[in-house]
């Protein structure tokens, strides 16, 4: 609806000819965004989704991590979920040196990236689990082959350990040495979905959490 | 009308276009359909999101580029800028309010229309029927798990149980199966089964088999961990199957120790599986609807975002093609124009249209090909010109470099007398300075030159056909004698271009002619003189010695001696009368004559004379001409009297007067059929004392020469026909008798 008052601001507007256009023009605009259909939803509050209890762990040169999502999966995405619409969360763990500067990118050691998928069917209500891992290597060759698990249950405790949940994720590129002497942090970058910016532009909404590598293998 | 370019481009566009809306179209019908592939749709959202943020970019930066560009053209003064400004901004302006109201009443609808479904009886009712699977679920769970339940307890309480062999625990089964529903049921541990028994009315096919194995064997391996008894529903093949594990009690232990697990499926009936399934998959797009409302929206949104840009897009686009094809041809005509003004006459506008600009820039390029093939042309007359430039460029430095060497001097004027060219002979026969642009008559008066400055306004005024005069001129003191020939220039159409003086230096000529004449007249006169005093003297001689001899015939010689002496003193004496005469002869006193009467006055004289034959003609006209008919007389007589003498007094004389055609000219001839006239002769003819008779005084025809020219006239002697010479004598017919100023006419 139109305000009352911005109606009754358009009609005291004075001036003649153009000027009088104009403002009216202006005026239409102005009423066609503030008129414009809600589209944005109403955000409820929610806990914000962050990376908690990062660690790692290494023997030798191998290096496992583990973390787990909080926050990631709420009401609306749940409801998303049991409405039948597959969810995925797309997990990036490396091992990288920063570098300092404001375009300068950091060098990247290892990488190792998991899709947690899930997918409710509401006539057995069951949800559908799948989990792929694959390690990154600098030589696709010594890379090996993606992993993928998947499981079927009934429990939304189970089902939301599956998704949020990474324990002993590996992070080591077999194609190259552990980095000595390297200030090095394990990041992890989890993708939870899209976001839209300004209503109308897709972005991906991630979420963001660093480690530094204190002990060395 | 052949198909141009621009046509095709055209059809293009409209193709092109129709295949947009046709695909945007069917992008509307697969998105809102029943059952829309959800993912495709979230992977179809961003795509269209991102093309709209894209197409609003472009027309963005096309809007701005294209306003810029504008600007600068509007600045510069660039043809058609601001005509391209107005179409691009009424295209904008005649979609933009249309498409926006357009927009937002499309973006109300699609809102409302999607909150509207929230708000009808379908969240009730997709509500219930999920109740309704929810409770069909669970019964049927139940029933698989009572089954179940009811056998684990029956094997634990049979005989059976007690010997644990697996042919009495079928058995029992067996039963179950002919009284419960129609199920499956199983009894096994984890690696082995024990009994196994299906009631006939199950139907599966052998895929179904499979699933059924695989989710017994799933169940069971479950239960048998958990130690908890197990319900599902699960697939099967295309139906659904109520499965439940029971755990036997541990007082069940078999034998070998293992866990014993009862297995029963149920398999729903297709009909009830179809319609759950139905019902759930129903009420699954409800719920999946329900939460992606907003994502829809914004898809809907987006899509008549699109269009809406699309549109002003096009609009945008429509107002900068229409106004550029409007445009372009005007600009590059400009151009072209600009381009031709400058010389370049090779430039051509190129078209593709066929409307009426496109008649303009033909119409243009044929005006520019026309002036092309005129190029040419004059390029060629202009190298010809040039040539013949060059050639009149020698010709006139030949004709400077002869006049500047010549001795006569020659003066050129324009019409209004002033000086074109003079010739360094002027200042050296003149003493006159001349220079371009000097007006002549003036400079020959400031130096003294009056009778040469008279002659040129006779002249002038009298616009003759030229005059060649002698005159005597008086340059700083000293005599100059110079015959002057002043001629008028006439061009092709016989224009007056001017005036053409020509001044030749006579004096030392005429001095060494009169040194020859006056050398001539001295032995002349000694000679004539001589002859009558050799007779005197020899008379004389006799008279003495008769007298001093005192011979008798004194008286006889001294008469005859005397008369001698006295005839030769009274030829000397006639001789001295004709010198006085010649040397007296008056000036001239024109008056109008009858001319007839001259000549008649003067046959008188020769009236009776013998064998002369005479021939007298005098044309019509000459009643009343200008000139002194005294001098005139003698003039025909000295002629008649020498064609007489020539003769020897036997022959025919033949006189004519006439008027030339024109009037300007009195011409008198007098022939003779004589021996006629040597021509190495002619030129001394008119000279004193020149005469080729032996008692001549050779003075008669230099008086008529003298007379003649008094008259402003000329004399020649040209040889007759057939035999004889003719005199010719041209009088002006208004000869003025002017007396002569300084210098007067010469006596040349």
């Amino acid at each position: 609806m139109v305000p009352r008052s911005m109606d009754r601001g358009i009609s005291e507007s004075g001036g003649g000819g153009r000027s009088v256009i104009t403002r009216r023009l202006g005026s239409l605009l102005l009423l066609a965004l503030v008129a414009a259909p809600d589209v944005g939803a109403r955000q409820r509050v929610e806990p914000e989704p962050e990376i908690a209890d990062l660690t790692f762990r290494t023997d030798g040169e191998d290096v496992w991590t583990s973390y787990r999502l909080e926050g990631c999966l709420p009401e609306e995405v749940m409801e998303r979920i049991h409405s039948g619409i597959p969810i995925r969360f797309r997990h990036k763990v490396e091992m990288v040196e920063k570098r300092p500067g404001l375009f300068a990118a950091d060098r990247v050691f290892a990488r190792t990236l998991i899709v947690t998928r899930v997918q409710y069917d509401s006539l057995t209500q069951r949800y559908q689990l799948n989990r792929t891992l694959e390690v990154r290597s600098r030589q696709k060759r010594a890379a090996p082959p993606p992993t993928s698990d998947q499981m079927v249950t009934g429990s939304i405790d189970e089902m939301q350990s599956w998704m949020t949940l990474a324990t002993d994720v590996p992070l080591s590129d077999p194609s190259r040495p552990f980095p000595q002497d390297v200030d090095l942090h394990v990041r992890v970058e989890v993708s939870l979905g899209r976001h839209w910016f300004l209503l109308i532009i897709p972005t991906t909404e991630s979420i963001t959490s660093e480690l530094p590598m204190e002990t060395g293998p | 009308m052949a198909i141009t370019r621009h046509t095709v481009r055209w059809v293009g566009a409209v193709v092109a276009l129709f295949v947009a809306v046709w695909a945007l179209y069917r992008l509307f019908d697969r998105l809102t359909e029943p059952g829309a592939n959800l993912e495709l749709n979230q992977a179809v959202l961003p795509a269209l999101s991102l093309a709209l943020v894209i197409l609003a970019l472009a027309l963005a930066g096309v809007l701005i580029r294209h306003l810029v560009r504008l600007i600068v053209e509007r600045k510069r003064g660039i043809l058609g800028a601001r005509l391209r400004t107005k179409l691009v901004f009424f295209f904008l302006a005649l979609v933009l309010l249309p498409a926006l109201v357009l927009f937002y009443g499309s973006a109300h609808v699609i809102k409302e229309s999607v909150e509207a479904v929230l708000r009808t009886p379908l969240e009730d009712l997709t509500q219930r029927s999920g109740a309704i699977v929810q409770e069909w679920r669970d019964y049927l769970q139940t029933q698989a798990l009572d089954l179940a339940r009811s056998v684990a307890r029956e094997i634990a309480e049979e005989p059976a149980r007690q010997d644990g062999t697996d042919a009495s625990i079928e058995s029992l089964l067996a039963r179950w199966a002919l009284q419960e529903e129609p199920a499956h049921i199983r009894v096994a541990s984890v690696d082995r089964i024990v009994a196994e028994v299906e009631a006939p009315s199950v139907a599966v096919d052998a895929a179904q088999r499979d699933a059924l194995e695989a989710l017994f064997e799933t169940l069971a391996r479950q239960v048998a961990e958990s130690g908890q008894e197990e319900a599902h529903i699960d697939y099967l093949g295309d139906g659904l199957l109520a499965h439940a594990a029971v755990p036997i009690d541990d007082g069940l232990l078999g034998a070998d120790g293992e866990h014993y697990t009862v297995s029963v499926g149920i398999v729903v009936p297709p009909r009830l599986a179809g319609n759950l399934e139905g019902i759930d998959r129903a009420a699954r797009i409800y719920r999946q609807f329900r939460v992606q409302r907003r994502d829809l929206v914004r898809l809907y949104l987006t899509l008549t975002g699109l269009v809406f840009l699309t549109t002003l897009f096009v609009a945008t686009w429509m107002g900068f093609y229409v106004a550029r094809r409007i445009t372009r041809p005007i600009q590059e005509l400009a151009d072209a124009t600009r381009e031709i003004a400058a010389g370049n006459l090779d430039v051509r506008v190129d078209t593709d249209i066929g409307d009426e600009l496109g008649m303009l820039v033909e119409a243009f390029n044929d005006m520019a090909a026309e002036l092309q093939e005129n190029r040419e042309v004059i390029t060629r007359s202009t190298a010809e010109l040039r040539r013949s430039n060059r050639a009149l460029d020698e010709r006139r430095r030949y004709i400077e470099t002869l006049l500047a060497n010549l001795s006569t001097a020659v003066v050129s004027l324009d019409p209004d007398g002033r000086v074109t060219t003079a010739n360094p002979a002027v200042a050296g026969i003149l003493g006159v300075p001349l220079h371009v642009g000097d007006e002549a008559q003036r400079q020959f008066r400031d130096h003294g030159l009056y009778p040469l400055a008279d002659l040129m306004l006779r002249e002038n005024e009298r616009k003759g056909e030229g005059i060649r005069k002698d005159l005597t001129l008086d340059r700083a003191g000293a005599t100059l004698s110079v015959a002057v020939q002043i001629s008028p220039l006439r061009g092709s159409s016989d224009e007056h271009l001017g005036t053409l003086v020509m001044v030749e230096d006579l004096t030392e000529l005429l001095r060494a002619q009169r040194v020859a004449a006056w050398r001539e007249v001295a032995r002349r006169i000694a000679h004539e003189i001589k002859n009558p005093l050799t007779p005197i003297q020899l008379w004389a001689q006799r008279l003495r010695k008769k007298f001093a001899e005192g011979a008798e015939d004194l008286d006889q010689v001294v008469p005859e001696a005397t008369a001698s002496i006295e005839r030769e003193v009274a030829a000397l004496k006639q001789l001295v009368d004709e010198f006085s005469l010649f040397a007296r002869l008056p000036e001239i006193k024109p008056r109008k004559v009858n001319l007839r009467e001259v000549v008649d006055s003067v046959l008188a004289l020769y009236k009776g004379l013998p064998g002369i034959e005479w021939d007298v003609t005098v044309g019509p006209g000459l009643e009343r001409v200008r000139l002194d008919p005294d001098q005139l007389r003698r003039v025909l007589i000295n002629l008649i009297d020498n064609a007489i003498a020539v003769m020897n007094r036997r022959g025919g004389i033949r006189i004519v007067a006439s008027r030339s055609v024109d009037e300007r000219t009195v011409r008198i001839e007098v022939s003779d059929s004589g021996p006629g006239i040597d021509p190495a002769e002619r030129d001394k003819m008119f000279s004193p004392y020149f005469s080729t008779k032996k008692r001549g005084t050779g003075l008669g025809l230099a008086i008529v020469h003298k007379v003649v020219t008094d008259h402003e006239g000329t004399i020649r002697v040209e040889n007759n026909e057939p035999t004889g010479a003719r005199f010719v004598i041209e009088l002006p017919a208004a000869a003025a008798s002017a007396p002569t100023q300084a210098g007067g006419t010469s006596d040349s």
